[in-house]
């Protein structure tokens, strides 16, 4: 059975297929006021990957900031709830999530059968989110594929003195027009980022791997630093990190427990190792 | 005597020129590349239209974020001193002045001389300044100036829920995606800046008579929602509010001329 999954994010829309045991179809589209025609040319696309036909698509669950404008959608779902399924299927013994996406960055934390137990979000405040870092890559004019590379050449990251993700793009415009270098202003915006989520992480129990995902995790300065500061290694699941919310969500349209099902099944036949016992 | 005050802000430059009779000259600009340059050529607007030189001037105070890179300032005063004894020189009946800014909002008591007595400011969070609004305008496609008239015709503002203004644009556009009327999100943007100045305004006695100051004031839709957050009505100053700043500087100015010190 194919299902679909739609994660509506606050920059990107991501739409994953699967057959239940694999991710057999995944784009992605920037976000717009016609948000509709990008859906539907967005789940013509994935079906075209994964060669079925119109009505091939059985069920479609819709996720993320916007899950609620998908009108193909059964039903929505929250980010944590997707993007833990996927990240437990996945890389079965993961115990933490963390999802650094355009604006929201959510820590949710899995127990040993995969559901979700907590999930932190920042939702007060827009400092050290994505968008924070957006901002200042545009004021700084680096394009986002350069930002790794010219923030690890600094030498002196800036700390900023405003903690307002607003105020911060006056500071730094006026840092710049003072002389700053853009690459210190740059690793200084990374490490505020970085640290917003390791606050959030602060409150997140066990202290194994962590799986790195959404917009902001494909940046490898982000992983590295937050590697740096947590202690915690990264892993990284195999598929798209953008992916993950959009292949849990279809995950989860499989049906009630059919990802488990499976897994017990693939236990019984003794094919992978996993660290508890069912 | 001719005394002046200059108040260098975030986003525009005010300058004011009394005597010991009343004000002469008003100037409002928007900021240039430095504090000193855009001191300057407002006070030279100023100086202009009352017809004078920098020589007339006997002492000039400056006040805002810019106040200490001003040379031809003899003295500085915090905006929160200035604010207070601005509106209490152009109205001796108000104890309670709402100033919000370009980047900060504050509410300042003051006593019956127009000295402050307490005061309270937010300059840490960008929500509930005109920041704020400036972004959200943009968001919708609104000039700064139409929002606050296009906010006053709708009854039925949207509900903004988030407090941080990044996370309030995302919302707008979502309202704007879902094909709101434009009035209706207008009026919902006065009333998230309006909610946050109001719950500033709870954390202190706010006594009457009260009065608005800054830029925001201008707004009509802010100042409609904030008077019916807060439950009171707000005294119209005689003079545009947002340049009592400096003219409460220049008050100072004066007093110190006068040699009874800033208190």
């Amino acid at each position: 059975m194919i299902t679909a999954g739609v994660d509506v994010g606050t920059r990107f829309i991501k739409v994953a297929l699967t057959d239940g045991a694999s991710l057999c179809g995944f784009a992605c589209a920037e976000m717009g006021p016609r948000f509709d025609a990008i859906i539907r040319s967005l789940l013509k696309e994935t079906r075209c990957q994964a060669g079925v036909g119109r009505w091939g698509i059985r069920k479609i669950i819709a996720t993320g900031f916007g899950g609620h404008l998908v009108k193909q959608a059964a039903f929505t779902l929250s980010e944590a709830a997707c993007a833990s399924r996927a990240a437990f299927f996945l890389a079965p013994n993961v115990r933490t999530v963390v999802d650094m996406g355009g604006l929201f960055i959510t820590v949710s934390t899995l127990n040993p059968n995969g559901f979700l137990e907590t999930a932190r979000i920042n939702e007060r405040c827009a400092a050290g989110s994505g968008k924070f870092l957006e901002m200042v890559a545009e004021a700084v004019g680096v394009p986002f594929e350069q930002i790794t590379f010219r923030a690890s050449s600094s030498t002196n990251p800036y700390t900023f003195v405003s903690n307002c993700a607003v105020f911060a793009e006056s500071e730094i415009i006026s840092q710049i027009n003072a002389g700053m270098k853009s690459e210190d202003v740059l690793a200084g915006t990374i490490n505020a980022v970085v640290s917003k989520a390791a606050s959030l992480l602060d409150g997140a129990g066990a202290q194994d791997d962590i799986a790195l995902i959404g917009g902001l995790s494909t940046l490898p300065i982000v992983r590295q630093r937050l590697s740096e500061l947590t202690g915690r290694n990264m892993l990284t699941l195999s598929v798209d990190a953008q992916a993950v919310a959009a292949f849990g969500a279809s995950l989860l349209a499989q049906g009630k427990n059919a990802t488990f099902r499976r897994r017990r099944k693939e236990l019984k036949n003794g094919i992978p190792s996993l660290p508890w016992k069912i | 005597m001719i005394v002046a005050g200059c108040d260098v802000g975030s986003l525009t430059a005010k300058a004011y020129i009394m005597n010991e009779k009343g004000g002469l000259a008003g100037e409002i600009i928007p900021v240039q590349s430095t504090p000193t340059d855009s001191a300057r050529r407002v006070m030279e607007k100023a100086l202009k239209s009352a017809r004078l030189n920098f020589s007339d001037l006997d002492v000039c105070c400056s006040t805002g974020y810019g106040r200490y890179e001003i040379p031809f300032a003899q003295m500085n005063m915090s905006e929160i001193s200035c604010h207070g004894l601005g509106a209490f020189h152009v109205d001796s009946g108000i104890r309670t002045v709402i100033d919000i800014g370009g980047q900060d909002c504050k509410v300042i008591l003051i006593d019956a001389n127009g000295n402050v007595r307490d005061f309270i400011m937010n300059d840490k969070c960008a929500a509930g300044t005109g920041r704020s609004l400036e972004i959200l305008a943009r968001t919708i496609g609104v000039k700064l100036e139409e929002l606050g008239r296009l906010a006053v015709k709708s009854k039925k503002p949207i509900n903004i829920s988030n407090k941080c203004s990044i996370f309030m644009e995302l919302e707008v556009l979502g309202h704007l995606y879902a094909r709101k009327k434009l009035k209706h999100i207008a009026c919902g943007i006065a009333d998230a800046v309006a909610k946050r100045v109001a719950a500033l305004a709870k954390a202190i006695d706010v006594e009457d008579h009260v009065c608005i100051t800054g830029g925001v004031s201008k707004n009509p839709g802010v100042v409609r929602q904030l008077a019916y957050h807060m439950n009171r009505t707000f005294k119209t100053l005689p003079v545009d509010p947002q340049i009592i700043g400096a003219l409460g500087a220049a008050c100072f100015a004066k007093k110190v001329l006068e040699g009874g010190g800033t208190s």
